[in-house]
């Protein structure tokens, strides 16, 4: 696989290490002259000096041949406009986008970037397990961003435990019950598995449906 | 007409002083605030600090009821964004986008996003007067 990384901040410096150290072949475009000087000390072969948002750069690089590319520049709007020329001019099969800020995955979820990670969205879903201010632990976006496996862990006295799966009436074409995380052993849910006090549910959810987790867990999100 | 101008650099705020000459609603908005002190005086139209590319600071200005959206910060990418806020996520049809880049330009007005490209223009002017026969 040939990759461009764009952005050799922390994320695109270690992402190129790890990548190259496993055979990977990539390639990291870095615009600021201090940045790239260091890094090019480092990875003497494997960064080039240039905005990831010039096409001449981009072309350099070798985009019409890249399998991946990965914008993880610290600016989204920087970000969004590299990820779009890589998919729509350049046709590059797959693409990786940092965001930074949770609040702009709409835009680039509306322009068909899906493969988006924000760091700051998944410290924030740990932090949320961790203080239990929602029940409802979001684990991955997909489609578009109304798609999504979240995970409820059933605490003492939920209205669900004790319950059998057939007992919930939860419509297969809203949500699907992935799995049930019991005591670290996977259980594959049955109509007649019985929940018990904390079990994990995975579900696959239209989060347009959410409401419907409210009502048959009495979630107090 | 509202229009909603994002970036009150030179453009931006000349751009406010000849659409105010037309009696349009003008929202103007600036990340830095310091920024409107280049409106004149008589503007009577709102203000709002914050990044054009951020729906909160959009819908504060009023995006919602606007007609068009001139965007005109001096960073392209910022302006790409901003653009295609306005036009897919508030359904904005007359979005505007002021792009020195022009290989940028080109391309996003192939997205349907309407680039002026100062860059481009410059360079063409520029022949046009050295071309011309003395």
């Amino acid at each position: 696989m040939y990759i461009i990384i764009v952005g050799g901040g922390k994320v695109g410096y270690f992402l190129t290490k790890e990548l190259s150290e496993r055979g990977q072949e990539i390639l990291l475009i870095e615009k600021n002259p201090n940045r790239f000087y260091k890094i090019s000390n480092d990875f003497p072969e494997l960064v080039i000096h240039g905005s990831g948002t010039e096409t001449h750069i981009l072309r350099q690089a070798g985009i019409g041949r890249a399998d991946t590319l990965i914008a993880v520049t610290g600016k989204d709007e920087d970000n969004l406009v590299i990820a779009q020329l890589a998919k729509k001019k350049f046709k590059v099969p797959n693409i990786i986008v940092r965001v930074n800020n949770p609040k702009n995955f709409p835009i680039f979820h509306a322009l068909g970037i899906t493969n988006c990670v924000s760091s700051t969205s998944m410290i924030l879903s740990i932090v949320e397990e961790k203080l239990n201010i929602g029940d409802l632990i979001p684990l991955l976006n997909l489609k578009k961003g109304n798609i999504e496996i979240v995970e409820i862990d059933l605490k003492d006295g939920a209205p669900a435990v004790g319950k059998q799966l057939s007992e919930l009436n939860l419509p297969p074409e809203k949500l699907n019950i992935i799995g049930i995380i019991r005591d670290d052993r996977i259980i594959f849910p049955q109509k007649e598995t019985t929940l018990l006090t904390n079990d994990s549910i995975l579900f696959l959810l239209d989060i347009t449906h959410k409401s419907l987790l409210d009502e048959v867990f009495g979630l107090t999100s | 007409m509202n229009i909603i101008v994002i970036g009150c650099g030179k453009v931006g705020s000349s751009l406010v002083e000849g659409l105010m000459e037309e009696n349009h609603r003008i929202s103007v908005i600036d990340i830095n605030p310091e920024a409107f002190d280049k409106l004149p005086e008589e503007f009577e139209g709102t203000v709002v600090e914050g990044c054009g590319f951020d729906e909160e600071t959009l819908i504060k200005a009023g995006i919602s009821e606007a007609d068009a959206c001139a965007i005109v910060t001096d960073n392209d990418s910022a302006n790409i964004m901003a653009a295609e806020v306005a036009r897919l996520r508030f359904n904005i049809q007359k979005v505007i986008a002021r792009i020195f880049d022009p290989e940028i330009a080109q391309f996003f007005s192939e997205e349907g996003i309407t680039t002026i490209c100062p860059t481009t223009i410059s360079a063409e002017q520029v022949k046009t007067e050295i071309l011309k026969e003395d």
